[in-house]
């Protein structure tokens, strides 16, 4: 084993001695800092930072291992090593020596950038992300470097050609690539768009990283073993003599890993369902249609102390009907009910009320089990509308560390139908930060919060991360250490006057938030007029502001990205009053591409940006509004701009926005706003369309908005 | 016997030509010349003997261990001093022997290293980076790498090639000291090698084994086959024709050539003296009657 051992330090060091190899320290690097900007991280999380990163290394630097390792791992298989061969070299140790060899190059190389990224963490984020970010890094970039590496070497003994065998390489990597847009697809090697919260880590990902990560250490076994194999063939090392025996045995292992670790991903994870759950649009609407039978819906729920299985109970007193109605059950695939009379295949069956006079109206559900968080709850990429609708569909998050219920969500039977009461008892392991209960009592081991008014607006949110912050007027949960103090008020004061500016202009009478709350999850700012809630999405907000602040060029000062992004977000939670917008899903979540734009949005996004414009005018003087536009009009005739600009556009709404800015110069502010509230109240239930705006403008303002041009560029 | 080899053949994959064929021989204690032209066999067979490759029929032992069942006790057995080789130039020359000791995973201590170290003469320079050192240095470290797990038989393949004068002899005695307590089978192409360092010869030719014995055996089967005379210019290439030529030179005069030749058959030309042949003159007539 010494023998061995010290066989891997020479190896190690004979690579590490190649000149050709320090290329990989110079890539590592410049895949890192090409992985972020300086100036940006003090808007971002700890852990958002250490995901980018290491989801950059990952997906680029195993393709610079790949290129690299090949002539480390060949260099003797060329003329004039017989002096090497010809000494006692089993096959399994000339493997495992160029493998550990190999590892250990690699992570010498990557050292200058690690300690970069370590010493970044430190000075940003303070010593306690450092553990944290480190701990995201190994997560990453561990199991796809050793796969890769594994790889290589596989590839390397199958072909034994550099140049051909690196070709091949970059060929399967580059193949693999296009599975890396999905962390949901197990065969990505360095999985991207994974969910990334600094107050809840992976989060609802979690299970989908460890698995995925965990396989890819089991393939880069099998890659080793059947490099073994190989090497017994096409090597002249000492093969063993037990080798087919030994060879079945090692494969029989390794696959049965592979299978064990996919049926525990299905057993005990459910993975296939957390990825693939199906959205229920329909069985939502359905369900608010039948929500006036219900006299009476109380909710009891339950936490158990692991943090994880769910209990509840939903008690409904129900109207006599005189048809049969069905109603969708909208509760989270992840928990089960017993079946009854009533209850058939998710669905709440209601007899007629001739048949079922002598039943009793009551009905009881009972439900238990593991909330499964859907994918297409909360990712930012693009959804069909009737997904998108949705939102935070479950409205509910658990870990060991942290609850988060929110308002309506599929953790109770009736996600539409607001409840006469709900009672919701956690562990006092978790402490409580906020909750909007009207009463609490805390027993010994439990305690339970009771909502009897208000009940839409359930919010609780408790745990041991997140940090309670007083300011001013203002009551705001912030999670600690998300970001520098300077960056926590430069945002929390822009939302707030933002906030401000808009209650002051649609009206007095308008609820105007005290609260602010920034939670994961959620896909779009959320105002709660009844709690006096405004709701910031953790990596909404504070992911994308980052990319809109660095791009100087493009605008006309340094955080007028930010302003109007956060000036957007409070207009569009005005706008969608306590509803999830699917319609503004573009200008939303995913505001860097203009996939998925309906020709009946377009007055709508153009509506609600040259708005929110206006709005980031007031906070910030220096925005200048026409300057925005005229980018936009420019960005008309050379769509490459549109990269630049905070967000795409198609060229339908940049003309609106041209004639918004021409009707902005001819009326006065007050009959804006007022065109804003009146457009806002003909925009239910559909948005409202251009013939009906010009209407409005012209009963409000006296002016023909199609007459009105926008300022040539 | 140190090596035994029975009925060896190798063919190449795609190759036309038997690399080895039918080869049988055997020996033990002190060093074996084994001589032949380029492409006769020599690196294969030194090949076989390491287990690198097997052959396609035939068995060979060394040390008592079989080739292709007993690898491991064979390359146990073994140092090999390549005829084309490849160092780790940026390790020292002290790492480079630990390393390939650690390969041959046998113990290898300080003392160990210097004693190989000076044995090569490689004593003063044994922290320095193998990509500082000459051709003749980086020769001795290769034959220092064959000796650092003190094998009990060493196989070197054409171990002068490219050596200046003195370093050829230098290495000659060296390999000389060696055999006087290992077996040593030294293949090369030039014969002074072999003179030099042996009277065990064995003479390979296009994968046959065409002589086996003692120097002085071989070079009495040239006797009566070499020939001296003088030739004239202009009648020199039709002398060629007719001739094997063994050695030539052209006199002072510049008009007459000295010639040693083998008649091979030939009626000997008017004036030619019977000569006395050397090692030189005997191979050079092993393998071109082996041509015949």
């Amino acid at each position: 084993m010494c023998a061995f051992l010290g066989a891997i330090k020479f190896e190690w060091k004979t690579q590490c001695a190649q000149r050709s190899n320090w290329l990989l320290a110079l890539a590592f690097m410049a895949i890192f800092w090409l992985s972020f900007r300086l100036q940006e991280l003090p808007l971002r999380s700890a852990i958002g930072f250490s995901v980018s990163t290491a989801q950059g290394l990952g997906l680029f630097g195993g393709l610079f291992i790949a290129v690299m390792s090949v002539q480390n791992l060949l260099r003797e298989t060329h003329r004039g090593f017989d002096h090497v061969w010809s000494r006692s070299l089993p096959a399994k140790n000339y493997t495992w020596l160029k493998f550990f060899g190999s590892s250990l190059t690699v992570f010498t190389f990557s050292l200058p950038t690690l300690l970069c990224f370590l010493a970044l963490l430190l000075f940003y984020f303070g010593s306690g992300a450092v553990l944290s970010g480190l701990k995201v890094w190994i997560i990453l970039i561990l199991p796809t470097f050793l796969f890769i590496i594994s790889l290589s070497l596989l590839v390397s003994l199958l072909i034994r050609r550099n140049v051909i065998a690196a070709l091949v390489l970059a060929l399967i990597i580059a193949g693999d690539l296009v599975q890396n847009f999905d962390v949901t697809g197990l065969l990505a090697f360095a999985p991207y768009d994974i969910y990334t919260s600094a107050m809840i880590g992976f989060g609802p990902d979690d299970p989908f990283v460890l698995l995925n990560r965990a396989l890819y250490l089991i393939l880069t076994l099998l890659n080793c073993v059947l490099s073994l194999i190989l090497s017994n063939h096409c090597l002249p090392v000492i093969a063993n003599k037990k080798y087919p025996w030994v060879a079945a045995f090692r494969i029989f292992i390794v696959m049965s890993l592979v299978a064990g670790s996919w049926w525990i991903a299905e057993r005990y994870l459910g993975l296939s369902r957390i990825a693939n759950v199906p959205a229920n649009p329909v069985g939502h609407i359905l369900q608010k249609e039948a929500c006036t039978l219900f006299d009476s819906y109380k909710i009891e729920f339950v936490l158990d102390e692991t943090g994880k299985i769910i209990s509840g109970t939903a008690l409904l007193k129900l109207q006599p009907v005189k048809s049969e109605v069905i109603i969708p059950i909208t509760l989270n695939s992840g928990l089960e009910m017993a079946e009854s009379q009533v209850i058939v295949d998710r669905s709440l069956i209601l007899s007629s009320y001739e048949e079922s006079a002598s039943i009793e109206r009551e009905v009881r559900i009972d439900y238990r089990g593991e909330m499964i968080i859907p994918r297409f709850a909360y990712t930012t990429f693009y959804q069909e509308q009737d997904i998108a609708a949705l939102g935070f569909e479950a409205g509910y998050y658990a870990d060991s560390r942290y609850v988060f219920i929110f308002g309506t969500g599929t953790w109770h039977p009736f996600s539409e139908c607001p409840p006469d009461s709900v009672t919701i008892t956690i562990p006092n392991s978790y402490p409580v930060i906020y909750s909007s209960a009207d009463t609490a009592i805390t027993g010994e081991n439990t305690s339970s919060s009771t909502w009897s008014t208000f009940t839409s607006g359930v919010m609780l949110l408790a745990g041991k991360y997140p940090h309670y912050v007083q300011d001013k007027a203002w009551n705001i949960l912030l999670p600690d250490r998300l970001m520098a103090e300077d960056t926590q008020s430069l945002l929390l004061d822009t939302y707030q006057s933002a906030i401000f500016h808009l209650a002051n202009h649609v009206s007095a009478s308008e609820k105007l938030p005290k609260r602010i709350i920034i939670v994961p999850l959620i896909r779009q700012t959320y105002q709660q007029d009844a709690l006096n809630i405004f709701f910031i999405p953790e990596r909404l907000s504070f992911t994308r502001e980052l990319i809109d602040t660095g791009n100087d060029s493009a605008e006309p000062s340094n955080n007028s990205g930010f302003v109007t992004s956060a000036a957007l977000d409070v207009m569009t939670s005005w706008w969608c009053e306590e509803r999830t917008c699917p319609e503004l899903s573009n200008i939303l979540v995913s505001r860097h591409t203009d996939i998925g734009f309906r020709q009946e949005d377009h007055l709508t996004s153009a509506l609600l940006y040259y708005a929110s414009l206006q709005l980031s005018r007031e906070i910030d003087q220096e925005i200048d509004v026409g300057e925005m536009v005229g980018l936009y009009e420019t960005a008309l005739d050379d769509p490459l701009q549109m990269v630049q600009l905070p967000i795409m556009l198609p060229p339908e709404s940049i003309r609106v926005l041209s004639q918004l800015n021409a009707l902005w110069d001819r009326i006065t502010p007050q009959d804006f706003w007022q065109l804003m509230k009146e457009c806002r109240n003909q925009s239910r239930p559909t948005p409202i369309q251009i013939d009906e705006f010009a209407e409005l403008v012209d009963m409000i303002t006296g002016q023909d908005f199609r007459d009105l041009q926008g300022t040539p560029p | 016997m140190s090596i035994i080899v029975e009925h060896v053949s190798k063919k190449y994959l795609r190759a036309a030509d038997y690399a080895l064929q039918d080869i049988s021989f055997e020996f033990g204690h002190g060093i074996f010349g084994l001589l032949g032209p380029n492409g006769a066999g020599k690196t294969t067979l030194i090949k076989i003997l390491a287990s690198l490759i097997k052959p396609n029929a035939g068995i060979a032992y060394v040390n008592g261990f079989d080739t292709v069942k007993e690898a491991q006790g064979v390359r146990n057995s073994i140092g090999i001093i390549p005829q084309e080789y490849n160092l780790y130039p940026n390790l020292r020359a002290r790492e480079f022997l630990v390393y390939m000791a650690l390969l041959s995973r046998s113990g290898c201590t300080t003392k160990r290293i210097l004693k190989v170290l000076t044995e090569v003469g490689l004593d003063h320079h044994a922290n320095d980076k193998i990509h500082t050192f000459s051709g003749g240095m980086k020769q001795r470290l290769i034959i220092a790498q064959a000796l650092i797990h003190d094998p009990p038989v060493l196989l070197i393949d054409e171990p002068t090639a490219g050596l200046d004068p003195a370093e050829r002899v230098r290495f000659r005695n060296l390999f000389s000291e060696i055999a006087l307590e290992k077996t040593v089978l030294l293949s090369t192409h030039i014969v002074e090698d072999i003179v030099a360092t042996t009277d065990q010869v064995m003479l390979l030719d296009r994968g046959r084994l065409v002589y086996k014995g003692q120097i002085s055996e071989l070079v009495a089967t040239a006797n009566g086959k070499v020939w001296e005379t003088k030739v004239n210019l202009k009648d020199w290439n039709k002398f060629k024709e007719r001739f094997r030529i063994l050695s030539f030179r052209q006199t002072p005069s510049l008009e007459l050539i000295e010639v040693r030749f083998s008649a091979a058959g030939e009626k000997v030309p008017d004036g030619a003296t019977s000569a006395s042949p050397t090692i030189e003159d005997a191979y050079l007539l092993m393998i071109s009657s082996d041509l015949k």
